[in-house]
C-alpha cells in the first residue's frame, strides 16, 4: 500500500515539474507592420500601375540566410518594384540579378540596397525573362538578446507601365 | 529499498524538469516555435530550409493587360458560363474555377463588358465565399462600389486589384497558399484559351504572347506538384499541364528566335491552342 502511494506521490511530482517546464515559451519581437508597409509601397509605385505586393516573413537566426524571389518579366513593358524592409528587426541586404542563384557566374547585379525603402525599375531593353531578387539576411549574433526570437517581414510591391 | 526507489525516481523528475529550464537549440527551438505560430495565430512563416527561391506569380489583369494590348479583340461566347458555380464539388475544382473567374471578369473590364463583368464578380464572390474565404469581402460593399463605377474603366481596374489583393491576403495569412497556386492556374488557362480563340489580325501578336504566357508554365506546374492536395479534377489538371509543357520544350527549341522574342509556328499555337481547351473543359465540366 505504501508502495503504491510511493509512486503515486512521484508521479504527481513529475507531471508537475514537467508541466511547469513546458509551459515556458520564447519570448519573441515581431516588428511586420504588413499593412503599412503594403501602402508605404503602394504610394511609391506611381506612375506605374500597382499589380500585388509580395510578403515575406523572416525569423533571425545564428546563421547567414538568403530568400530569393524570383519576378516574370513580359517583353516590351517596364516594371517597377519597390521594397520595403522597415517590417524587419534589423537591417538587411536587398540584391537584384539577372540569373538564378546557382547560375551567378557572369551574372548582372541589377541593384542593391541596405535602404528601409528603395524601388528600382526595369526597362524594356532588359532581355531576361526574369528578375532574381535576394533578400540577403544576416545571421544575429548570440548576445543578451539570445532568448528573444527576432521576426519581421518584408513586402515587396511590383508594378508596370500602364499598357 | 524505498528510499532508494524514490530517489531514483526524484533524480528522474527533477532531471526532466532541469530539461524545461535548459536553454534549447536556438535554431530547432525557433522552428518548432513557428510551427506553433502557424498553427495558433494562422500566420505563414515560411520554413528557411524547405524554402530558398518563391516564384512570384504575375495577375491576371498584367496578363489580360498584355494579350489586349496585342491586339485581343472582344468576342462573346468565349467566356465561362456563369451559371454553375454551385456544381463544383470540391475546394480544387472551385479554386479552379475561380481562377477562370477572374480571367474573364479581367477580360469583360479591359473590354468595357461591364455588366459581364459585374456578373463573374458575383460569381467570385461565391466561390471565395464557399472555399472558406467569405470574410474577404465583408464590410466592402464591393458590388455596389462596382455598380457605382459602371461607366470608369480606371475605376473598376482599381477595384479588380483590390479584389486580387485581398483574396491573396486572406490566403496567404491563412496558409493556403497552395490555393493561389490552383486559382492561378485556373486563370492560366482561361487566359490562354481567351488568347487562343483571338480571331488572326493584321499586326496582331497575340501568338508571340501565347508563346510568351508558355515561359511561366513550368513554374506553375512546379507549385502545383509541390501541393499535397489531390482530388481527381486538379491530378487532371496537374497532369495535362505537365504534358503541355513538356510539349512546349518540344518546340520551343524551333520558335525561340532569340533574346528579342518568339515567332511561333502556326500548328505549334493551333496545337496548344488544342491542349488548353482539353484542360479547360477538365476544368469547367462538373
Amino acid at each position: 500500500m505504501k508502495k503504491i502511494s510511493l509512486i503515486l506521490l512521484i508521479s504527481v511530482i513529475f507531471v508537475l515539474q514537467a508541466l511547469a517546464g513546458g509551459g515556458k515559451k520564447e519570448e519573441e519581437n515581431n516588428t511586420c507592420k504588413r499593412d503599412e508597409s503594403a501602402a508605404a509601397v503602394k504610394k511609391e509605385m506611381v506612375p506605374f500601375r500597382y499589380e500585388k505586393t509580395s510578403t515575406t516573413y523572416i525569423t533571425f537566426k545564428n546563421y547567414d540566410q538568403v530568400k530569393t524571389i524570383a519576378a516574370p518579366l513580359f517583353f516590351d513593358n517596364k516594371y517597377k518594384f519597390v521594397i520595403n524592409t522597415e517590417g524587419l528587426p534589423k537591417d538587411i541586404k536587398v540584391q537584384v540579378y539577372d540569373k538564378p542563384r546557382g547560375m551567378r557566374d557572369g551574372a548582372k547585379l541589377i541593384h542593391e540596397s541596405t535602404e528601409k525603402q528603395f524601388s528600382f525599375e526595369i526597362g524594356e531593353d532588359y532581355l531576361n525573362n526574369r528578375v532574381y531578387i535576394d533578400y540577403v539576411i544576416p545571421a544575429i549574433e548570440e548576445s543578451g538578446e539570445d532568448d528573444i526570437v527576432q521576426k519581421g517581414c518584408i513586402v515587396m510591391g511590383s508594378g508596370y507601365e500602364n499598357l | 529499498m524505498k528510499f532508494k526507489l524514490f530517489a531514483l525516481f526524484l533524480a528522474t523528475s527533477l532531471l526532466f524538469a532541469c530539461g524545461g529550464e535548459k536553454k534549447e537549440n536556438p535554431d530547432i527551438s525557433a522552428e518548432i516555435e513557428e510551427g506553433i505560430a502557424e498553427d495558433e495565430l494562422n500566420i505563414d512563416l515560411e520554413d528557411d530550409n524547405a524554402v530558398e527561391e518563391v516564384f512570384l506569380l504575375p495577375s491576371p489583369l498584367q496578363i489580360g493587360s498584355i494579350f489586349k494590348n496585342a491586339g485581343l479583340k472582344y468576342q462573346s461566347g468565349v467566356v465561362a458560363p456563369t451559371d454553375q458555380s454551385a456544381s463544383y464539388a470540391t475546394t480544387d475544382h472551385k479554386a479552379l474555377a475561380l481562377g477562370v473567374y477572374f480571367a474573364d471578369m479581367t477580360y469583360c473590364v479591359l473590354n468595357s463588358q461591364t455588366q459581364e463583368a459585374k456578373e463573374y464578380l458575383n460569381q467570385i464572390m461565391m466561390l471565395t465565399d464557399a472555399i472558406g474565404l467569405s470574410a474577404v469581402f465583408e464590410g466592402t460593399d464591393l458590388l455596389q462600389r462596382f455598380e457605382n463605377n459602371l461607366g470608369n474603366q480606371d475605376s473598376l481596374l482599381f477595384l479588380l486589384i483590390d479584389v486580387q489583393d485581398r483574396v491573396d491576403m486572406h490566403i496567404h495569412e491563412n496558409s493556403q497558399d497552395e490555393l493561389e497556386a490552383i486559382i492561378f492556374a485556373g486563370g492560366w488557362v482561361e487566359g490562354m484559351h481567351l488568347g487562343a480563340n483571338s480571331p488572326k489580325e493584321e499586326g496582331n501578336s497575340v501568338d508571340a504572347r501565347i508563346a510568351e504566357q508558355m515561359t511561366i508554365l513550368e513554374n506553375v506546374v512546379g507549385l502545383l506538384k509541390g501541393s499535397e492536395r489531390s482530388s481527381d479534377k486538379l491530378q487532371n489538371v496537374r497532369t495535362s499541364l505537365d504534358e503541355l509543357c513538356k510539349y512546349y520544350d518540344q518546340i520551343e527549341v524551333e520558335d525561340n528566335q532569340g533574346k528579342r522574342g518568339y515567332r511561333i509556328a502556326d500548328e505549334h499555337v493551333s496545337e496548344i491552342a488544342k491542349k488548353v481547351e482539353t484542360i479547360r473543359g477538365t476544368i469547367l465540366n462538373i
